[in-house]
């Protein structure tokens, strides 16, 4: 058990926004706990250590994309996703299953000996779409007819329907092979990820609102992606207006997360970056990026002590610290700093926050933003 | 006459470590000596050329510090729980012949390996002249006899073992089977005011060494009056509760927000503890578009804000709910902190309409919390049973150490006591602190609504717990 007393709810699998029926509270069981939240994406990823039997560990395998809700001792939520990754480590050797390596839903795109370019109907496992919502992969071949690359669609769709092993699967021999007990590595993903999961295209060529068209990507209606997966909560409330026009076209095997990711990049009618992902209770957030207000200080820090403290001077618990968000480090004191400038020395904007538990106590990383040049700006556009 | 001690393993057998010695335990290869103190053949050692005597070794606190050097003079305490005591500890076996000594010896061995595969076994202790016995989980643990046994002392009679035994038990004992009853059956309110409220003191008389810090609370709820299939319960433990009726109209279109009760004078200051103030607004008939939000300052001036809310629906995401309970949530204390006196917390309270269409309800009441815990409960019930909620922090069973366990919190029916299902706990499960309450709020549905009306039957018992050794306690 931690020194803090969290809970991390384990819930049945639901191809629904909410979570199933509670399975189990994981935190009783855990060894260590991290957590990471960036500013465009929301819940990243957690993973939690866990001791178990043989049994249990091959129970954890049986959990993929089941719902998982991080709470704190106030009751907060910490973090929140769906289990991505199991991998099993006993006697030496370790066994990884994952979704990553997964799709149920195919198409092949092809050309044949003549260069005419095709595309098969797609196919689908419908068993694994009932126990994981829809996943969608396109393979690409050249120089075959349309009967092979469905026959390809086929054979392809029958080895990658179900959860993958991943490459981690190890013997060895002496010390390690004797090693007692069994350990359990849960990884999980947020929500977010899912966008990744579902193709789609559009024609219309019309100009829209960037924001407008982020709230009817995540909705139920076409083009929505609630159409296919409803495992995201559709409210708008917490996505700002961008001011930003910009077609609604998508080209052909483009992602939900592809698209939403094209459109925010934008910024918005101000000229300032967007933040932007999915948090508390699979809600998408889209935000100005603190960075436009950079002597708005959302967390202060200090050398000698792990406490955090808001921009107020009242204590955040380490945990609950987000992303986008000035971070000013108080014993330092800038002289003449330049107006306009982001990130100082004494200060930078936030761009992902880990969080880590373990029997020794926990630990906050505070990460800057690495890629915020205008030519990484221009990249995401292009 | 040593004190008494006996461990108790999964069947409920007896095994006597402090016996007499000498020839009144002596095992001479038939019945069960060894289970009653006068005549087994078991014997704590004494002196240091026996062994290591006895007694229980109280828990090392685990304590987490942040901060320190060469920043900082000191480092701020972040937590503290306890792990498993291991000790170690010398024993004595007699026995008429070698293989009657081997035989007590591999006995001991199978009982301190049984806790694999059945429930740990118990270790007893109660001193000589104490009144109460204090009991322990031992979770395994091994003995390893002295060379004197096949060596010099090979051809003594009877035949002796001197043994080390070295086992892991729980960090605290507890009282067996029957835990101590705080709240009994009393019928609890689902308001913050009136003559039934939602507060329950849990007293200051609670036994074990650590009701100061935080001792394990099982707490039944009963559910007197049920709307629908859902069990919904926020549960803290508090040490104040205030509740200031309000009667606030709200009637507005701003979609920016408007205040709506500023300088609440009703909250209390306490600046110099740890522990956590809370904010919950009950509304009546909030529309649908209606938000809710708070902001807390220090003093009056309204410009020290220490925490700012996020808008919050003050339907609680009901349809069209009579009356609502909404958390606006809590914030991290100052602590420690040298505060010009006269200084308490004010809250300001706004509302606003979140399509821009008009927006309308009555902010009926606050209520803030001064807590130790705070805890929410979500599950489902069976509507056609009378039914119960129970919130378990410790094991509350026929022949088990009341000890701590993982929380857990499910629903039964109290014809048949039958589970029903298992509820989610969200946050700190309550714990009993000397002097504290029980605050209970109980929703409708899976959303915030709620009927003030409501009553039910509470229960709390609670599992006192020793670091070594138990007294009057």
């Amino acid at each position: 058990m931690f020194p803090l007393p969290i809970n991390i709810n384990l819930f049945q699998r639901s191809l629904t926004s909410t979570p199933g029926t509670l399975l189990l509270d994981l935190a009783p069981l855990c060894n260590t706990y991290d957590h990471a939240i960036s500013a465009t994406f929301g819940f990243e990823s957690m993973s939690v250590n866990v001791a178990a039997t043989l049994d249990e560990a091959l129970d954890y395998a049986d959990l993929l994309f089941s719902p998982v809700i991080v709470t704190d001792p106030q009751a907060r939520i910490m973090w929140e996703g769906y289990l991505a990754q199991v991998d099993i480590t006993v006697g030496g050797r370790s066994r990884s299953i994952s979704l990553d390596a997964m799709a149920n839903r195919l198409r092949v795109r092809y050309t044949t000996v003549l260069g005419t370019p095709g595309t098969t109907a797609t196919a689908s496992n419908t068993t694994s779409q009932g126990f994981y919502g829809v996943k969608d992969a396109v393979i690409s071949t050249s120089e075959t007819t349309a009967t092979v690359a469905a026959s390809l669609r086929d054979s392809a769709l029958d080895s990658m329907a179900f959860p993958r092993a991943v490459p981690a699967s190890e013997l060895s021999t002496g010390a390690e092979a004797d090693s007692g007990g069994v350990q359990v590595v849960l990884t999980f993903a947020g929500w977010y990820a899912t966008l990744g999961w579902v193709l789609t295209s559009r024609t219309d060529t019309s100009t829209e609102a960037t924001s407008t068209q982020v709230g009817a990507l995540i909705g139920t209606a076409s083009p929505g992606i609630g159409a296919t997966n409803p495992v995201l909560n559709t409210a708008t409330t917490n996505i700002v207006a961008t001011g930003v026009n910009d077609t609604r076209l998508i080209a052909a095997d483009t992602s939900y997360r592809q698209k939403i990711e094209d459109l925010l990049s934008k910024g918005n009618s101000a000229n300032e970056r967007l933040a932007w992902g999915i948090y508390e209770n699979r809600a998408f957030t889209v935000a100005q990026w603190a960075g436009a207000t950079p002597s708005t200080i959302g967390y202060r820090t200090r050398l000698g002590s792990v406490l955090v403290e808001n921009g107020s001077g009242s204590l955040i618990d380490p945990w609950l610290v987000r992303p986008d968000a000035m971070v000013e480090e108080q014993d330092f004191i800038e002289v003449g700093p330049p107006s306009g400038a982001t990130d100082l020395v004494s200060r930078f904007y936030l761009e992902r926050v880990t969080f880590s538990i373990d029997q020794g106590g926990y630990r906050l990383n505070l990460e800057p933003a690495a890629t915020d040049s205008l030519a990484s700006r221009l990249a995401r556009i292009g | 006459m040593p004190s008494n001690i006996w461990i108790i393993d999964s069947a409920g057998t007896a095994y006597y470590l402090s016996g007499p010695g000498g020839t009144s335990g002596v095992y001479s290869g038939t019945g069960t000596p060894w289970t009653a103190q006068a005549t087994s053949p078991i014997q704590l050692s004494l002196n240091d050329k026996t062994g290591q005597s006895y007694t229980p070794i109280a828990p090392e606190p685990v304590e987490v510090y942040g901060g320190g050097p060469p920043f900082a003079v000191g480092s701020d305490l972040i937590s503290r729980g306890y792990g498993n005591v291991t000790e170690e500890f010398g024993l004595q076996i007699n026995a008429s012949t070698y293989n009657n000594a081997v035989a007590v010896l591999r006995l001991l061995r199978r009982v301190l390996a049984q806790a694999i595969w059945t429930r740990p076994i118990i270790l007893a202790v109660q001193p000589n002249n104490a009144t109460n016995v204090v009991y322990f989980n031992i979770y395994g643990g091994k003995i390893q006899e002295s060379g004197s046994f096949i060596n010099e002392e090979a051809a003594a009679s009877p035949q002796l073992i001197r043994a080390t035994v070295t086992w892991t038990r729980s960090p605290f004992g507890g009282w067996l089977t029957t835990p101590e009853t705080l709240i009994n059956a009393v019928t609890v309110g689902n308001n913050g005011t009136g003559a039934t409220d939602n507060v329950e003191a849990l007293g200051g008389s609670g036994s074990g060494d650590m009701v100061t810090e935080g001792s394990p609370l099982n707490v039944s709820i009963l559910n007197v009056i049920e709307a629908v299939d859902v069990v919904h319960f926020y549960v803290a433990v508090v040490n104040a509760r205030t509740y200031a009726a309000l009667g606030t109209a709200i009637t507005t279109n701003s979609t920016t927000g408007i205040t709506v009760v500023g300088s609440n004078p009703s909250f209390t200051s306490y600046l110099t503890t740890k522990r956590r103030p809370r904010v919950l607004l009950r509304f009546t008939s909030p529309s649908s578009n209606l938000q809710t939000r708070i902001q807390v300052y220090v003093g009056t001036g309204a410009t020290a804000t220490v925490y700012t809310s996020p808008w919050i629906a003050a339907n609680g995401g009901a349809v069209a709910p009579a009356a609502t309970l909404i958390d606006m949530g809590t914030w991290e204390d100052l602590l420690d902190q040298t505060i010009v006196g006269g200084n308490t917390y004010a809250i300001n309270i706004q509302a606003r309409s979140t399509t821009g269409a008009a927006t309308s309800g009555t902010l009926a009441a606050i209520e803030t919390l001064d807590y130790y815990t705070f805890c929410e409960i979500i599950g489902t019930d069976d509507p056609t049973n009378v039914y119960a909620t129970r919130i378990d922090t410790f094991k509350q069973r026929s022949g088990f150490p009341c000890l701590p366990q993982p929380p857990t919190s499910y629903g039964y029916d109290t014809p048949g006591n039958q589970i029903l299902s298992f509820n989610r706990i969200r946050g700190t499960a309550p714990q009993y602190i000397s002097g504290a309450s029980l605050w209970i709020a109980q929703f409708n549905t899976a959303n915030y609504d709620t009927t003030t009306a409501n009553t039910f039957t509470v229960t709390a018992t609670h599992a006192p717990l020793f670091q070594t050794l138990r007294g009057n306690g």
